[in-house]
């Protein structure tokens, strides 16, 4: 059955994501050449889940309900259409290549190849071992967004999310459209599976992007051991797919892959002094990159409001400092970046994007009131900045120390500035002060979650730095003593960091167990959904029950039933106050506090763990006990 | 394939990395469990039915039931239920309303219960 299964979800990849990305980017780039295979194929499944996501969104606007016969439907048309494109082009131009650059820096030595096999053989291994002691449906997280994608395979439409902004589409159409072609069930493999080649595939478009930011094979390489090996279970890594934490996963893929498009659409502006480009196909290209660029942008900001957030300061940061570097040319490359701009494919896209995103389908976080939330003087301890201990427990101090070492070696190489190296030294600049001086850019955000996303650009100047200390062929032959006790140092770092990266995912392997309690959660839900109606409501504990927050996938009665006690610490937060029914409800069935929120709520069944939350209703002579197992048991209140 | 294998190795090994991979974690997910518990509830929980099943995932069989009303025992009995199976054990009303009517059930010394108020 598992080789069945396994079938339908990689044939679900290919048709849902690879195939409608892979047309697109044939009928925007026709003649071959631009892409190396491999980028091709990672390119691909970005450029698919953005075009899905928009292809559902014209869904939605023409009031189509989603079906099996109308998604494969509106995927095949959309394949088609980019076919037709495609062969359009083809005609017109022919199929020579249009750049000769791509054999110098794709292919790989021997050695290299064998190096990279290892490297990709450690990242399976360990991350696969550790998601499959982790595939039970039992995320908290992930609980919540399947609710989504549940309801959109339920109701054929997409959701609306009760008007909350903490969720967006773009995190579950994906989801959606597996269960409603495939089948697949929402309590297999089938989501892990999906986040954890988002995974690997942002991996992949650090690599990518690295290649093309130093044009140097050894450094891409570097990037997949300090980001793909090193803390390769820890977060935001194997962590966040077992958790379910679909936006920032689908964050970290997007993000770099525009930043990938961004550099390829302004590769070379600082050394064009007049005009943009000197061959009429080159400027062609480079606008093509960019409406790429944008075509992704709208996609993260369809995807994750923090990562589009972030990616907007780092984007800031890098022109800033592009500019900075290049102040006396600056002129020179704002009238180049002027004329590429404002090009009809660029415009077009963005026009279009704009169109989606205000008239088609605007995600429920575009409100001032979600928008306030985010910005603004920060007040709350977990936002007003972490401390260097805070990263350093967060990142690792030596991933920290290497980075920021890589950083200044960039820096300090200002003459070879160009826009992807001030788009990498943006990207970590902003960072650091967004997660620990957000007062500088007004940002209200909760900075631990800032914090984990500087693992990605650290990660790429520790390989630059590592590259330049012991790999770049020096015009000198002797190295000074300064010279060798550096990079000695710096070999004691890397031996430390490998056994500390290494170390961290094993430490993660022992906290592994099998829990019935999970199967006794799902077949207690199972008989409440089955046993009772939408006029019963249901309170269940979130403290100590395992997979809570999938009950509601059982019920399907909206995305706050069941009610839910929260974890007790919340109702004591001074900055958040919050209803306390939940807790009274459970905690002291007898009060009469409890009495008041039973009659204002109608709730009528409590799930609970026995072991911590059963005497208290025992004791009472209107709760009925009507299911009862070691974890799990339920109590119904017959008056 | 020789030819992608040729040209393109990194994109075959990614390919053959990912299918073992997502191979092994719908493996995984479908692999038996070994944990034992075993659940009874009332068929009906809201109305005086007293009938109620035994889910039962462990390796035993014989349950052991004893059926009260308030605290006088009323019925004593035993159901075969086979393991990974759901049973239903039909339990007649002929109980006097307001009381409370308890099953305690038994599978070897562990003991669970469900009550309901007529």
């Amino acid at each position: 059955m598992f080789i069945l299964q396994t079938i339908i979800f990689l044939a679900l990849v290919t048709f849902v994501l690879f195939l409608p990305g892979y047309f697109l980017l044939r009928a925007i780039f026709s003649r071959i050449g631009n892409f190396s295979k491999l980028e091709e194929v990672i390119i691909s499944f970005g450029l698919g889940l953005v075009a899905i996501d928009f292809i559902f969104f014209l869904f939605d606007f023409l009031k189509i309900k989603i079906t099996v016969f109308s998604s494969v439907s509106g995927i095949a048309i959309f394949l088609l259409a980019t076919a037709g494109i495609f062969f359009w082009n083809k005609k017109i131009s022919g199929t020579k290549s249009e750049s000769k650059e791509e054999p110098k820096t794709t292919k790989f030595s021997k050695q290299e190849m064998i190096l990279l096999a290892l490297l990709f053989l450690s990242i399976f291994f360990i991350k696969t071992v550790y998601l499959s002691g982790t595939i039970e449906p039992t995320s908290t997280d992930m609980g919540h967004h399947l609710y989504w994608a549940k309801e959109m395979a339920d109701t054929g439409t997409l959701p609306r999310y009760e008007g909350m902004p903490d969720f967006i589409i773009g995190e579950h159409i994906v989801f959606g459209l597996f269960n409603i072609i495939g089948k697949v069930s929402f309590f297999g493999a089938f989501p892990v599976s999906l986040l954890y080649l988002f995974n690997l595939l942002s991996i992949l478009t650090v690599f990518i992007l690295t290649r093309r930011i130093f044009r140097n094979k050894k450094i891409a390489i570097l990037s997949l051991f300090f980001l793909g090996l090193l803390f390769a279970v820890s977060s935001p890594q194997a962590k966040f797919v077992s958790g379910g934490v679909i936006g920032n996963i689908l964050g970290n893929f997007l993000m770099p892959l525009a930043l990938y498009f961004y550099i390829r659409a302004f590769e070379g502006i600082e050394k064009l002094k007049d005009g943009i480009l000197r061959q009429a196909q080159d400027d062609k290209n480079k606008q093509k990159f960019l409406a790429l660029a944008i075509f992704v942008t709208f996609g993260l900001f369809y995807t994750h409001h923090l990562t589009s957030f972030i990616f907007l300061f780092s984007l800031l940061g890098a022109i800033i400092i592009f500019l900075l570097f290049k102040a006396e040319e600056a002129k020179a490359i704002l009238k180049n970046v002027w004329k590429l701009v404002f090009s009809w494919r660029v415009i077009a896209t963005f026009i279009l994007g704009l169109i989606f995103f205000f008239f088609i389908f605007t995600p429920n976080y575009a409100s001032l009131s979600a928008v306030d939330t985010a910005v603004g003087e920060p007040v709350k301890s977990t936002r007003t900045g972490l401390s260097w201990a805070n990263i350093f427990s967060m990142v690792g101090e030596l991933r920290v120390i290497l980075g920021i070492l890589g950083a200044l070696t960039l820096a300090w190489a200002w003459k070879k500035m160009t826009f992807a190296r001030a788009v990498i030294l943006g990207w970590t600049v902003m960072l650091f002060i967004m997660s620990m001086k957000p007062q500088w850019l007004f940002i209200d955000l909760p900075n631990s979650r800032v914090g984990n996303y500087l693992t990605y650009p650290l990660a790429i100047l520790s390989a630059f730095l590592v590259f330049q200390v012991f790999f770049k062929k020096r015009v000198e032959k002797m190295k000074t003593i300064g010279e060798l006790f550096f990079q000695a140092s710096l070999a004691f770092i890397l031996v430390a960091l490998l056994l500390v990266g290494v170390y961290d995912s094993l430490a993660s392997f022992k906290n592994q167990r099998e829990d019935s309690q999970l199967s006794q959660v799902f077949d207690s839900s199972a008989y409440l959904a089955k046993t009772t109606t939408d006029d019963d409501l249901l309170l269940k504990d979130h403290n100590y029950i395992t997979g809570d927050t999938w009950i509601k996938l059982f019920f399907m009665r909206g995305y706050r039933y069941p009610l839910s006690r929260s974890f007790f610490k919340r109702y004591e937060d001074p900055n958040n106050p919050r209803e306390m029914c939940t807790l009274y409800m459970i905690s002291n069935p007898a009060s009469r506090e409890a009495f008041d929120c039973y009659q204002e709520t109608k709730t009528n069944l409590l799930m609970v763990n026995p072991l911590y939350d059963s005497s208290q209703f025992e004791k009472l002579n209107y709760f009925e006990k009507i299911y009862a197992s070691q974890d799990i048991e339920v109590f119904y209140k017959n008056k | 394939m020789k030819k992608i294998a040729q040209q393109n190795p990194i994109i075959l090994i990614l390919f053959i990395l990912f299918i073992v991979s997502i191979g092994y974690l719908f493996y995984s997910a479908e692999k038996p469990t070994k944990a034992s518990w075993w659940a009874i509830y009332f068929e009906n929980p809201k109305d005086d039915s007293l009938n109620f099943r035994i889910e039962n995932n462990t390796a035993e069989n014989v349950f052991k039931y004893v059926v009260w009303q308030e605290t006088e025992k009323i019925k004593t009995d035993q159901i075969n239920c086979p393991s990974r199976e759901n049973c239903l054990v039909k339990i007649e009303n002929n109980f006097e309303a307001g009381k409370r009517v308890k099953v305690d059930v038994y599978l070897g010394e562990e003991e669970k219960e469900i009550y309901k108020s007529l």
